[in-house]
């Protein structure tokens, strides 16, 4: 190769540019993308403050007063429902944390065999719906009908049913058992990293295998766990169905169920009392967002010193490996197989509750054909469906944005739209719901009442989710990939379009499905926004529910677990996204 | 092949000045290399002629084109520059030859100018075989070879090198830095070379600009960047490790601890100056024949350490502590005073 002529990156003639002043393209991009997620999270919840302190109804005149605070204050039922919400909180939290930490040090950290498996169950665990579990531990242990209870009382003869689900007790166990494997996810990465030799030196120092986890591990995880256990209180505190489900029937209320009570159980509703306890939630859920946040930011820096030599690995419990694995078999069997199981023999029954060894010759389609000839259901579906698509695109989308500009680009005002997209974490969902509506009721628009406000209350609730999910992405695609896209001599948006779209696809394509399956069970904001004219499939199915309809309710719940397990199939083999793209919390 | 002139160049993060009015002139056709520790602002120089860092002040011109002035600029890539990154940073989403043809694709060429130049920017570096495979499958120093034929694939104008050869183990990165500059020297590309290395930056270039502190302190041919360093930073950047306070007795004669030590010279320092004198631990011999003319200064033994051919030593030297040679059967005991010999030739006196 000769001195050649280079090949000139362009026709037009290259000349020294100044830098740009005033709007350019990407500070439009910027600043639109702030307004919009400002909007989004603040509209709705400066509607909702200004509510708690107007003596009328949304769009219907009034007075400012602090007369809200005072009924809520009075109102008989708070004083029980603060206890309530507190022992129901941290009771799940520690079981919720128990669960999911044993899990944790099981899988990464001991030879227990069938690890890999039970990895699996834990996520497959978590995708299980609130309201599946509720129907499925009804059928198991509700007093009148419940399995177990027949079965136990037949066999040692009781008069008494010995468990019962709608209970404190209940309510604290189902929603811990079910919560495990989210904090199993939480916590896992700190298990993983802790260096096997740690933990080696103590064996050589004579402690065995549980003192070892107890002297080493577990003081080592110590600040994961607490910081894990503390967002595990804050989602207690924010828990919708569960409560309401279990508890709310039988006079058991926490917060957030007392203001759904309050705003659109009772009547007349008390929109009042319900957003002046809702500021009091928001407020309380935000101090302690702010103090989780710290906690995790002090945990990364303490994570940060790692040495050299560094070696993970899981140690050998010897005999012990099979008795982590009997308990991680009864664990998936009483949260995976035998749920399913019952709701699906449940979803084939006329009746629920009567159980005898006549009962396989009873089984009838009927539950199915009625619930896909119940235009609600059937209408439900096709807008949860839509909804998870579409709105769950959105999502994403904006989620994507607003990470690119955050960890790619040095644009100033980027920290504020990062902060300003974060926000919604803070959110409890009935604040949110209640938010919107007093947002958009008798607003000349046609949000309200119809399926936008759904999409409206997702895609805010949710960005922030999204935001994480993708950013872990985003920051794996290494910087000098798009500096040398640049030094061939493409413009950013070929580069763009042939370097990051394509490695960020499994990254969108993976935050898509989380948002898609958040989006489809999603059920304590679409109860107070989703009305006769747009319903969705989590609010009809808890709608048999309230009826007492359990066989439609365990048909209805096995479509939708078919459709979302169609779904996680497909994008599995068709979209080819891993289990290790799913990047939660 | 144009040249390349920096100007005042500064850049500024904050109140940290990464560099600080550098100036500089990269001969076209020749190799010149930006040695220095981390920090020292040589990364951030290059990035500035590549255009993907914003320089403070100063001015930059490639031939007779000036690509930075003032605050207006011309885009990266729009400058036909060729770069190869530290990380390779070869995009894994596509096959081997789709990556080095990605900057022809860019440029709207015809897809049989695209093939063609393509296999020969392949064969330059001995691809040809693997030019289907994907990233993923290809060991370091194959994507390395990549990262080379992605960035001279459009004949640019001048080739830029960040830290190439850092990522490799020490075998490969011998072969490799050989295979680079003869490559260089084939296409007669005018290069900038970024590197912490000082061996790798004698071995390959034409000149050295040895950075501290975001300034050039010496820019130099090799041979005179190794054998006559100008500071004492850059003297033990190049491994003379050994320092010495002394005072000048005349043009070839410093004075150490009471011992009259003949140099080369004396870098224009006066009678009664104060300089720092360094001699490399190579030639601070042990026990070795005294030979006339030999320089000859002694010291305590504090340790000795078997080397295999050989011992290296630390002598306390009144309070200085220095490296010193010895042979195997040197016989020696901790604690013993001993002589270091060194031959004038072996002394450089620096300015403090």
């Amino acid at each position: 190769m000769a001195a050649s002529e280079p090949i000139a990156a362009t026709a037009d003639s290259v000349a020294l540019r100044p830098p740009r002043s005033g709007l350019t393209p990407s500070s439009a991009v910027l600043i639109g993308m702030t307004l919009l997620v400002a909007f989004l999270a603040l509209y709705p919840v400066g509607w909702l403050v200004y509510g708690s302190f107007s003596s009328a109804p949304p769009r219907q005149g009034g007075f400012l007063t602090i007369q809200n605070y005072i009924n809520a204050a009075s109102n008989p039922l708070i004083r029980g429902t603060f206890w309530n919400t507190i022992i129901f909180s941290f009771g799940q939290m520690v079981v919720a944390v128990a669960i999911g930490a044993g899990l944790g040090w099981i899988i990464a950290r001991t030879n227990t065999p069938g690890r890999r498996t039970f990895e699996l169950l834990s996520l497959i665990v978590f995708l299980i719906p609130g309201l599946l579990a509720v129907l499925a531990w009804t059928m198991l242990l509700s007093p009148s009908k419940g399995i177990i209870n027949q079965l136990l009382m037949w066999a040692f003869g009781l008069e008494k049913a010995p468990f019962n689900i709608y209970s404190m007790g209940g309510m604290i166990f189902l929603h811990g058992v079910y919560l495990a494997p989210f904090t199993y996810l939480m916590i896992t990465p700190s298990f993983v990293s802790i260096d096997s030799g740690l933990e080696e030196s103590a064996r050589m120092s004579g402690s065995g295998v549980f003192k070892t986890f107890w002297r080493i591990t577990l003081p080592l995880t110590r600040p994961a766990i607490l910081s894990t256990a503390l967002f595990m209180f804050i989602i207690g505190l924010e828990s919708f169905d569960i409560p309401q489900m279990l508890g709310a029937p039988y006079g058991i209320y926490v917060f957030v169920t007392q203001i759904y009570t309050t705003c659109c159980v009772q009547y007349p509703p008390d929109y009042g009392q319900a957003t002046a306890l809702s500021s009091v939630l928001l407020a309380a859920a935000a101090v302690l967002i702010y103090f989780y946040r710290r906690s995790v930011r002090q945990i990364s820096r303490f994570e940060t010193i790692k040495g050299k030599g560094y070696r993970v690995g899981a140690a050998d419990i010897g005999r012990w490996r099979w008795l982590t694995f009997a308990i991680c078999v009864v664990y998936f069997f009483f949260t995976v197989v035998l749920p399913l199981a019952i709701v699906l023999l449940g979803s084939f029954l006329r009746f629920f509750g009567k159980f005898d060894m006549e009962i396989f010759n009873r089984m009838t389609y009927e539950n199915y054909i009625r619930v896909l000839a119940h235009p609600a259901l059937v209408n439900g579906f096709l807008n949860s469906l839509g909804l998870a698509v579409i709105a769950g695109a959105v999502c994403v989308l904006m989620a994507a944005v607003v990470g690119f500009i955050t960890i790619r680009t040095r644009m100033t005002g980027r920290g504020l739209l990062d902060g300003v997209a974060m926000i919604p974490v803070a959110y409890p969902a009935t604040v949110l719901g209640i938010g919107l509506v007093w947002a958009w009721v008798g607003v000349p628009v046609p949000i309200y009442g119809t399926i936008l406000i759904l999409a409206v209350a997702y895609i805010t609730r949710y960005v922030p989710i999204g935001l994480r999910t993708v950013s872990g992405g985003i920051m794996q695609i290494s910087d000098e990939l798009e500096s040398a896209s640049k030094m061939s001599g493409a413009s950013w948006l070929y580069g763009f379009r042939r370097i990051i779209l394509p490695l960020m696809r499994p990254t969108l394509a993976a935050a898509w499905l989380i948002m898609f399956l958040l989006f489809m069970r999603e059920l304590s904001m679409s109860i107070i926004l989703a009305g006769t004219g747009n319903p969705v499939a989590s609010v009809v199915i808890f709608d048999y529910y309230s009826s007492g309809e359990l066989p439609p309710m365990a048909a209805a719940s096995v479509i939708m677990a078919a459709a979302m397990i169609a779904v996680v199939w497909f994008a599995r083999s068709v979209l080819k996204i891993s289990y290790s793209d799913l990047r939660v919390g | 092949m144009p040249d390349v002139k920096i100007t005042g160049l500064t850049k500024r993060f904050g109140d940290v000045v990464a560099v600080d009015a550098m100036n500089l002139h990269v001969p076209e056709g020749s190799l010149t290399t930006f040695l220095g520790p981390s920090g020292c602002g040589k990364t951030t120089t290059l990035r500035m002629i590549a255009g993907l860092e914003t320089p403070t002040e100063g001015e930059i011109a490639i031939g007779n084109e000036v690509v930075y002035r003032g605050g207006a600029s011309i885009a990266p890539e729009r400058r036909n520059i060729g770069m190869v990154f530290q990380s390779y940073a070869i995009w894994p989403h596509m096959t081997v030859f789709n990556n080095v043809a990605y900057p022809l694709q860019v440029r709207r060429r015809p897809r049989k100018e695209i093939r063609e130049r393509t296999m020969q920017a392949l064969a330059t570096v001995r691809m040809t075989d693997l030019a289907e495979r994907y990233p993923a499958q290809l060991s370091g120093g194959q994507q390395q070879r990549v990262a080379v034929a992605r960035a001279i694939v459009f004949q640019p104008r001048i080739l830029l090198f960040d830290e190439p050869l850092s990522n490799l183990d020490a075998k490969l990165r011998e072969a490799m830095r050989i295979e680079l500059r003869e490559l260089q020297q084939r296409l007669g590309v005018t290069t900038l070379y970024v590197t912490h290395d000082q061996q790798e930056a004698l071995a390959i270039s034409d000149q050295v600009a040895v950075m501290d502190q975001g300034k050039i302190v010496q820019l130099d041919r090799p041979q005179s960047i190794y054998e006559s360093p100008a500071n004492k930073f850059v003297a033990d950047f190049v491994g003379w490790t050994n320092f010495l306070r002394g005072t000048i007795s005349d043009g070839t004669t410093v004075d150490i601890e009471g011992s009259a030590i003949r140099c080369r010279d004396t870098a224009d320092l006066s009678r009664g100056a104060k300089a720092e004198v360094t001699v490399r631990p190579v030639d601070f011999r042990i026990g070795d024949e005294k030979r006339p003319g030999d320089n000859e200064i002694a010291g305590e033994l504090r340790t000795s350490i078997y080397m295999g051919k050989y011992l290296i030593c630390e002598v306390a030297i009144g309070a200085n502590l220095v490296q010193a040679y010895a042979d195997l059967n040197s016989n020696l005991k901790i604690g013993q005073r001993v002589m270091v010999r060194f031959q004038p030739d072996a002394v450089r006196v620096l300015k403090i």
